[in-house]
């Protein structure tokens, strides 16, 4: 299964002509779209479990208060389904995040980009919807992003409260364009992500997440099919993660 | 019929002449900037700097050359970007600013991969 997903994915990216791709769909992108950038970000998070359904409504407002620095507000509805239990639906937990880029490093169609992140989590959510607890997650984004390709990884620690035991999250991310650059904006990409846990009871959890992407213009819609490679066994198991969603440039 | 055959074609032939006029007067009051600009690797992420050159009076078209770095302004002649403008644009973006250059002619815009590799199959 995750060869043939692998294979499908080199197939289709060495088979095109190569130009210039996009942020990555899961993955915090390491540039901050510059002063007069901004983008407004929205996607829906369907999540298939073992013990029920949920889908959050998840909704993204960055702020770039100067080049190098940005600062944003994530917040969620979400809607639970658990098997032959009532539905119920609520605000789920709300995220402040801030982005600084460290290192910038620009050449001619290439860049590299390292950014220190912070994302804090407030208990907004509503019982049964959310975990009552604070999260600080306190790590990096880096991406080498040229015109043929971009490579991408976010690696952090979160701390939390209320006896949740911390956690180390990874990610790594490789983009491939399928459409030659354009300008007004029409691009068409792919994106195979790694996504990674391990909290400090030794749960590791690992998802494999391919992904696609298309550009016009000024709007951006993206989905990406997250699958599981490793996860402990009996806890409310993850079947699959799908997220469809939209970003603008404002 | 033929009469509104005659009319009709007679009202074509002055918008179609119209528009060439009005496109050839924007060529003669237009003037070109070519832009290095490293650090371009992801469009959608230079998509604020392009929508601040577009948000400038003076500038009439934007084109972007990813694959080389270059960005390339159609302006009007009686209104020219300054250099130190165009640099403040590009570095709130994120990006750097190589060599500007002006001219009076519409400068080539690099053709992409594609195309160069069709044209050199034709050529052998």
């Amino acid at each position: 299964m995750i060869s043939s997903l692998i294979s499908l994915f080199l197939i289709l990216g060495g088979g095109m002509t190569m130009s210039a791709q996009g942020p990555p769909v899961r993955l915090t992108a390491p540039g901050t779209l510059g002063f007069q950038g901004s983008a407004l970000r929205t996607f829906g998070s369907f999540d298939n479990r073992e013990q029920g359904s949920s889908y959050t409504q998840v909704v993204a407002v960055p702020y770039n208060f100067s080049t190098d620095f940005q600062a944003g507000l994530i917040m969620r509805y979400s809607f639970i389904n658990p098997n032959g239990r009532n539905s119920f639906n609520g605000l789920n937990n709300s995220t402040l995040f801030l982005k600084h880029q460290l290192v910038v490093k620009n050449d001619v169609a290439r860049t590299f980009r390292l950014s220190a992140l912070i994302r804090q989590s407030f208990p907004t959510g509503k019982e049964m919807i959310a975990p009552e607890l604070y999260s600080t997650f306190i790590g990096i984004s880096a991406g080498d992003i040229s015109t043929k390709r971009g490579f991408y990884t976010n690696l952090g620690y979160v701390l939390r409260t209320n006896d949740f035991s911390d956690v180390f999250q990874y990610d790594l991310a490789v983009g491939l364009p399928l459409l030659p650059q354009v300008y007004p904006l029409k691009q068409f990409n792919t994106f195979l992500e790694l996504n990674g846990s391990l909290d400090l009871d030794g749960n590791h959890v690992l998802s494999l997440s391919p992904g696609i992407q298309f550009i016009k213009g000024i709007f951006l819609i993206e989905t990406s099919l997250q699958l599981p490679l490793i996860q402990p066994s009996g806890l409310n198991e993850k079947e699959f993660n799908l997220i469809l969603g939209t970003r603008i440039l404002m | 019929m033929k009469l509104k055959r005659t009319l009709l074609m007679t009202i074509l032939l002055l918008i179609g002449g119209n528009i060439t006029m009005k496109a050839q007067q924007l060529l003669l009051d237009a003037s070109f900037v070519k832009m290095e600009i490293k650090g371009m690797a992801c469009p959608f992420c230079a998509g604020g700097m392009g929508k601040s050159f577009e948000a400038m009076e003076n500038v009439q078209k934007v084109d972007m050359a990813f694959d080389h770095g270059l960005a390339f302004l159609t302006v009007n002649k009686q209104n020219v970007p300054t250099k130190e403008e165009l640099e403040r644009i590009v570095k709130k973006a994120g990006f750097n600013v190589g060599e500007i250059l002006y001219s009076e002619e519409p400068f080539e815009i690099p053709v992409r991969s594609k195309k160069k590799k069709k044209k050199k199959n034709k050529g052998t």
